[in-house]
């Protein structure tokens, strides 16, 4: 028996680690396990993924992952980028970190167990936040544990909770006590899936020489890459464009005054910090 | 010049898939406006080649050649002799990484700039490798933290704008994130001068220097203020030190303290008294030779034209 997982989450919020402890755990409890990043740029705020392989007999394949058994979603927002169903075969597993319920979710596979769970929740009542930001990974490890328990594969919490402590040393228990608690929150329900399938037509192969031509937003809207919102108090503003020039991502246009186009503004905050007259402020971007 | 009168049109593209405060967007703009988008970027593997996006898209808004990483100088040249056939006076400009320029492009770099090609090569320099994830190169300078190099560097970086300084070209320029207007016109006065130019921008990397992401800029005059970084020009064998760096050579200016650079970056956070100790030489003999090669420079013309 063979179970395959991808993890996606966005750079930074640790869905290579989780993959990384996931397969550390499954290798103490007498598996074969393997895990590995998927390779390209790999850059804060953008959609990342990671996969592990776990079995009871040796590994061969080192490839990617393209059916997995169990996917984990780290980050509600990454929804609206990627799609996470593609590909889980029949009857796997899907785990998001979210506020919505199991029902809300639509795909095209017959039957999938949906695990629901608040992780982002979680990990801000038990003070698990880095640089600001709430560490989600591993409180999402604790519903993993119960997808396992589906595939009659198990792994044993505790052995979860050593991994954990001995990889983050003091912050280790806070880790724990979320993980015990996400795994007690996680809501599990088996839905029949609505989306229609889309039939795939067969493309034709034709040879072009390779040329790009420019578009704004070749990583697509990067507004999701926010943590921070810039915002420009115009009464202080005194029209000197420093922020204009220095802008790293050409988000501000100059018009009648400068504007911040928050379609595309990362929120690196460059904007703020290079301001002489300190008028733009900063403040928590929330999407979702 | 001021920021005003600045080119308003945007060459590169907003959605792009750089870091967050990341200084080649911002230095790659600015060498773009003052060359008013008439160039021919040349791009070896880079940051750059991987954040102008995927085929069929790009986020720069002139035309990207994107060749392999060593060959980079001799890419352009060719491109620009195609060009001088056809009677079009486009600037090809080479815009390159310290990988691509300090290690791997640096043959392609040296042949161009001996055979005097009519081209502009900039060269952003990161001091690591930051698109493969943070490995130590040629620029990485003494104690900094690397992922292959987890105590620290244990070799001072090489200085790749005074080897270019010894080709004789006719225009040599370092400049820094830090001071923008000045890499604005320092890429104009190369653009109105023919043979081989050579620009160096101090290009501070948040994920890879481990600093804040808003701290981009701040970093850059921060290198530039305490002397690590030395903005300098030369025109046709005229050398001289620009900006700030002009001001503390003149005793103008204090420089900063070393140890708030080094303490401001958490790559030199494991560094002790003695290798700080170690810097501060490194740098002090730098300045010294510097100051005396502007002296004798300066000297040199003077005799000539008595």
């Amino acid at each position: 028996m063979m179970a395959s997982i991808r993890f996606h989450g966005r750079g930074g919020q640790g869905a290579v680690t989780a993959s990384k402890l996931l397969a550390e755990v499954a290798y103490m409890s007498g598996y074969y396990s393997q895990s590995m990043p998927f390779f390209g740029a790999e850059r804060r705020g953008a959609p990342v993924i990671a996969f592990t392989r776990i079995s009871d007999e040796p590994l061969f394949e080192t490839s990617q992952v393209y059916h997995p058994n169990i996917v984990v979603v780290l980050d509600p927002v990454i929804l609206r980028a990627v799609d996470i169903f593609s590909g889980v075969k029949e009857g796997g597993t899907v785990i998001i970190n979210t506020t919505k319920k199991p029902e809300d979710f639509e795909f095209e596979q017959d039957y999938l167990n949906i695990i629901t769970v608040d992780a982002t929740g979680v990990a801000i009542e038990n003070d698990l936040l880095l640089a600001g930001l709430p560490v989600v990974n591993t409180p999402m490890l604790g519903p993993l544990i119960r997808a396992f328990e589906l595939l009659n594969m198990p792994l044993k919490l505790e052995l979860l909770e050593r991994v954990v402590t001995r990889k983050f040393g003091k912050a280790g228990m806070k880790n724990v006590s979320a993980i015990k608690q996400a795994y007690e929150r996680a809501e599990m329900k088996t839905i029949r899936g609505k989306r229609k399938r889309k039939r795939r037509k067969k493309e034709k192969i034709t040879v072009e020489f390779p040329i790009s031509f420019p578009s704004e937003g070749v990583a697509g809207k990067t507004k999701m890459w926010r943590d921070f919102r810039p915002e420009i108090d115009y009464e202080k503003c005194n029209d000197c464009l420093s922020c204009w020039l220095h802008c790293p991502e050409s988000a501000i246009r100059v018009n009648d005054r400068v504007e911040i186009d928050y379609e595309y503004c990362k929120g690196c905050l460059v904007c703020s910090a290079i301001c002489p007259k300190r008028a733009v402020k900063t403040g928590r971007e929330v999407f979702a | 010049m001021k920021i005003s009168e600045m080119e308003r049109e945007e060459y590169v593209l907003p959605g792009n898939t750089a870091c967050h405060g990341c200084p080649s967007t911002i230095c790659l703009r600015t060498v773009l406006k003052a060359l008013k988008g008439r160039a021919i970027l040349v791009i070896p593997a880079c940051c750059t080649s991987v954040y102008m996006g995927p085929f069929p898209n790009s986020a720069i808004k002139v035309p990207v050649f994107n060749t392999a990483f060593a060959s980079a100088a001799a890419t352009a040249s060719g491109i620009k002799a195609s060009l001088e056939m056809q009677g079009d006076d486009t600037e090809v400009v080479v815009w390159a990484g310290d990988g691509g320029t300090y290690d791997i492009g640096l043959q392609a770099l040296s042949g161009a700039a001996e055979r005097g090609e009519d081209i502009i090569y900039i060269c952003y320099n990161n001091e690591i490798y930051s698109n493969t994830g943070i490995q130590r190169s040629g620029a990485t300078p003494f104690g900094a933290w690397t992922t292959t190099t987890w105590a620290g560097k244990t070799e001072h970086r090489k200085d790749v704008s005074e080897i270019m300084l010894a080709h004789g070209i006719p225009y040599v320029a370092t400049a820094s994130t830090g001071y923008l207007k000045d890499l604005y016109e320092k890429v104009k006065k190369a653009k109105e001068i023919k043979g081989f130019r050579y620009i160096e921008i101090l290009a501070p990397c948040p994920p890879g220097w481990r600093f804040p992401m808003d701290k981009t800029v701040h970093m850059g005059k921060l290198a530039v203020e305490s002397g690590m970084w030395i903005l300098l020009e030369s025109v046709n064998g005229r050398f001289r030190f620009t900006g700030v760096s002009r001001a503390i050579a003149e005793g103008k200016r204090k420089m900063r303290d070393l140890e708030e650079y080094l303490i401001s970056q958490e790559r030199f956070s494991h560094l002790s008294k003695k290798e700080i100790d170690e810097i501060r030489r490194y740098v002090q003999e730098k300045w010294s030779r510097l100051i005396k090669l502007e002296g004798e420079v300066d000297a040199a013309i003077a005799k000539f034209y008595v």
